[in-house]
């Protein structure tokens, strides 16, 4: 193609490239499937698998050797609880184990012979519970709801025995735990599962899906693709910014609508925590979609094939959630590995954001992440276009040698 | 015939040779599985999560609260990393990130406590994360409760009360807790086996794709079909051997990492785990034949291809069980060969069930297979066919 040696003023270079890029995206369906598609259909999916966001009504069998009054009365409060429902009461712990292995029941809960009459005789009784620790949320859930009960339970005997002695009610209450602990969980009292895990996730959905997309909208300088530049070889030095900033720009745009979309409409359909201004929020994304376009771009000129950056990008997404400490924490992970992580703008912001949608700290509350984002972006910057210059610069040697 | 000289040795060289011309290749093969495999092995090595960073605001300074704070810190959960002056400075501390829990002991607590007064101590943790929140209520609530049991036991003596009376009073029922199949009740367990699995079958998957949809990109459909004799079924079978055979051994490496290295339980029947390890890996690469035959076009199957392989992660029940979901995702999560998997290697390998229990999982991801049979002529007609190639 000849390349034009007319002069442009460096804005209408970054209008030019940035259309031109935005052109090239709709066109490609690839693209267009993982940085539109993907963004709307993931965020909703995934809020959907989590739409209950607690584990309810555990389903465990409990074997009831005592059938006494004290042991209906126990089955009647486990049954009671949220977390577990009592769907059987097989006679015999064999049975249990049978039912268990046929994935009838996720636990099971012994009540032992004697039971109420330990209870009566003012000897220590004896329950044992067996939770499935394959599952940890089952496991969890089977234990806490056995603890509570068991709490109770124990807790109303040993009243009963401090007021048999002539104590009040109140008294006895106190007698019987003199510390008591008052438990708050802050920011997601429900505990729900959805809320938590799914404001990160819609965060760690934009990157990924721009680094992934922008990889296969291909390098710069990829060899499935023509040159870009609208400059010829010799004055391409000039266009290497605009071009920057114009590409930058084409993916700055479509993120606008689909961190609105996610950040915005998808938290805000399925109620996930939000104590944050929405101008708050689109303070601390703008510099992490920044630094995540900028290192996409520059990541981009390293892969020959524009599938490969499918190929290298999507192994990384799963890794990505892991290392922003979401699912896992980041104290667990050996120190070099935090190391490599801060390489992903996902690490500083996915927390920082956590804080300021769940716990409403403000945009001052970020501060330190949101100069880091800045940084960030500007490292990548710095690295993409010199890197820009230098293959230029090399491509106007080849041709003046020619 | 000797077997040098048969076509499927022919397309195995074939292969062999396209794998070691192209670097991408070489990276779904070599590079990729095993940084992947080997970061999750380091993300989760630790195993269980522990000192998580707490505040403890002690207006009492009693010997009393020294002790609550000795015993907070001495779980292996928690770690009173601050001690600020005041609940203000204690919620910056929380809100900034640097703590995950408060706990409040107020003023005159020993007091109270010793004059049989309420005696409150407020916690107040940060639930945004709800693993973490989690551990440092149990933690913290069992600390108290152990203390404050303590105490009843004290008084208890003092009263008069032989041992047994003492201890019966504070704990009128005894509650054992059996913990199955994972007695550290370690969690990474879980996650590591199951997120280096999915990092396997998503190189089989990708690596499938590649090698498939490649034929069609590059139009050498024509000269594949002549090394094989013209047989589409040995031109795939030819073509995927090879990354059969790497992958199977990636498996492996897997295997050894978690059962040798994490020294994870394997309390069922490990043949029937790496055979369905196997089948899982040959379901995968056949899935790669099925995407390439719906999409005919490289990339196109490559965008559908990872979507579909990282959403099989959320929809395995790894982190939230399948159980809890609305019905109808109940459903979409058994179109994932993974999800099968995921309930074979729990079953195997932590509770140790019986194999008839873990069959018909075996069966549903050979389902896969045979559906994928159906996609081998049409992927016959687009190797021959011009208007399938090139598209990139």
């Amino acid at each position: 193609m000849e390349k034009s040696d007319k002069k442009y003023n460096g804005f209408v270079l970054v209008y030019m490239h940035l259309i031109k890029e935005l052109k090239f995206i709709f066109k490609d369906t690839g693209a267009l499937l993982i940085l539109v598609g993907a963004v709307i259909i993931y965020p909703v999916i995934y809020s959907f698998g989590y739409l209950n966001e607690t584990m309810t009504d555990l389903e465990i069998g409990v074997v009831d050797y005592d059938r006494s009054d004290a042991s209906a009365k126990y089955i009647t409060m486990l049954n009671s609880t949220q977390e577990i429902n009592v769907s059987c009461t097989p006679a015999t712990l064999t049975d249990a184990k049978g039912l268990f292995f046929k994935n009838d029941i996720s636990g099971v809960i012994v009540i032992p012979k004697n039971f109420e009459k330990e209870v009566l005789a003012n000897r220590q009784a004896d329950v044992s519970v067996y939770a499935d620790a394959s599952y940890f949320l089952k496991y969890k859930n089977q234990f806490m709801a056995a603890s509570v009960v068991n709490g109770y339970f124990s807790g109303g005997i040993a009243i009963k025995r401090y007021m048999a002695e002539g104590k009040s009610f109140s008294q006895a209450a106190v007698d019987n735990s003199p510390l008591a602990a008052d438990c708050r969980i802050l920011y997601n009292p429900s505990g729900g599962y959805g809320s938590f895990v799914m404001p990160g996730i819609m965060l760690l959905i934009l990157q990924q899906t721009l680094l992934i997309g922008i990889g296969v909208m291909g390098g710069s300088f990829s060899e499935s693709k023509e040159s870009p530049f609208v400059y010829g070889v010799k004055n391409r030095g000039r266009e290497v910014l605009p071009f920057l900033v114009g590409r930058t720009g084409a993916y700055m745009f479509l993120s606008f609508f689909t961190a609105i979309y996610c950040l915005v409409f998808v938290h805000d359909w399925f109620n996930y925590p939000d104590k944050a201004e929405v101008i708050d929020v689109m303070m601390l994304v703008f510099p992490y979609v920044l630094s995540t376009v900028l290192l996409g771009i520059g990541v981009s000129t390293l892969f020959r094939h524009r599938e490969s950056a499918i190929v290298f990008m999507v192994f990384l997404s799963p890794i990505a959630l892991f290392l922003s400490g979401l699912s896992w924490p980041m104290l667990a992970m050996p120190n070099w590995l935090n190391a490599v992580a801060k390489i992903l703008p996902s690490t500083q912001a996915l927390p920082a954001y956590l804080r300021l949608r769940m716990m409403g700290v403000g945009i001052t509350g970020v501060k330190k992440e949101l100069i880091q984002l800045y940084i960030q972006a500007g490292i990548y910057g710095t690295i993409t276009a010199t890197y820009f210059y230098v293959r230029v610069f090399i491509d106007k040697r080849k041709a003046l040698k020619k | 015939m000797a077997f040098k000289n048969t076509p499927i040795f022919a397309v195995i060289k074939r292969e062999g040779h396209r794998i070691s011309k192209n670097r991408a290749y070489q990276f779904l093969l070599l590079v990729g599985p095993l940084i992947g495999i080997l970061m999750l092995y380091s993300i989760f090595k630790q195993g269980v999560v522990h000192e998580l960073p707490i505040a403890m605001v002690d207006h009492d300074n009693t010997i009393l609260s020294h002790k609550i704070a000795i015993n907070v810190d001495g779980s292996p959960d928690v770690r009173i990393l601050e001690n600020p002056v005041d609940l203000f400075e204690a919620k910056s501390l929380l809100e900034r990130g640097i703590v995950e829990a408060v706990v409040y002991i107020p003023q005159d607590t020993e007091e109270h406590v010793y004059a049989g007064k309420e005696a409150k101590i407020p916690i107040y943790i940060n639930g945004t994360n709800v693993l973490k929140a989690g551990l440092i209520q149990r933690s913290v609530l069992t600390t108290i409760r152990t203390v404050s049991g303590g105490i009843a036991y004290k008084k208890q003596l003092a009263a008069g009360k032989s041992d047994e009376d003492a201890m019966t009073r504070v704990v009128p029922i005894k509650l054992h807790k059996h913990v199955l199949f994972n007695p550290y009740t370690n969690y990474s367990y879980f996650l590591s086996s199951a997120m280096m699995n999915v990092m396997l079958f998503l190189f089989v998957f990708l690596s499938a794709i590649y090698t498939l949809g490649n034929e069609l990109k590059r139009g050498t459909g024509k000269e594949l079909l002549s090394v094989s004799n013209n047989s589409v079924r040995l031109a795939i079978v030819g073509k995927l051997v090879p990354y059969t055979i790497i992958f199977s051994g990636f498996a492996m490496f897997i295997n050894l990492l978690l059962f040798h290295f994490e020294k994870m339980p394997m309390n069922g029947n490990m043949v029937l785990l790496i055979a369905g390890q196997f089948i899982t890996v040959i379901t995968y690469q056949l899935l790669g034949l099925i995407f390439i035959g719906v999409t005919q076009n490289l990339r196109l199957a490559m965008s559908l291809g990872s979507a579909y392989s990282i959403m099989s992660i959320t929809f395995s029940g790894l982190t939230f069980p399948l159980e809890a979901m609305p019905k109808l995702i109940q459903y979409i999560t058994s179109v994932f060969p993974f999800t099968w998997w995921e309930k074979l290697f729990i079953s195997q390998a932590l509770r140790g069930a019986p194999i008839a229990e873990a069959l018909p999982y075996i069966c549903y991801i050979l389902l896969f297979q045979v559906l994928a049979l159906c996609f081998l002529m049409p992927y016959k007609r687009h190797l021959l066919d011009p208007s399938c190639w090139g598209k990139s």
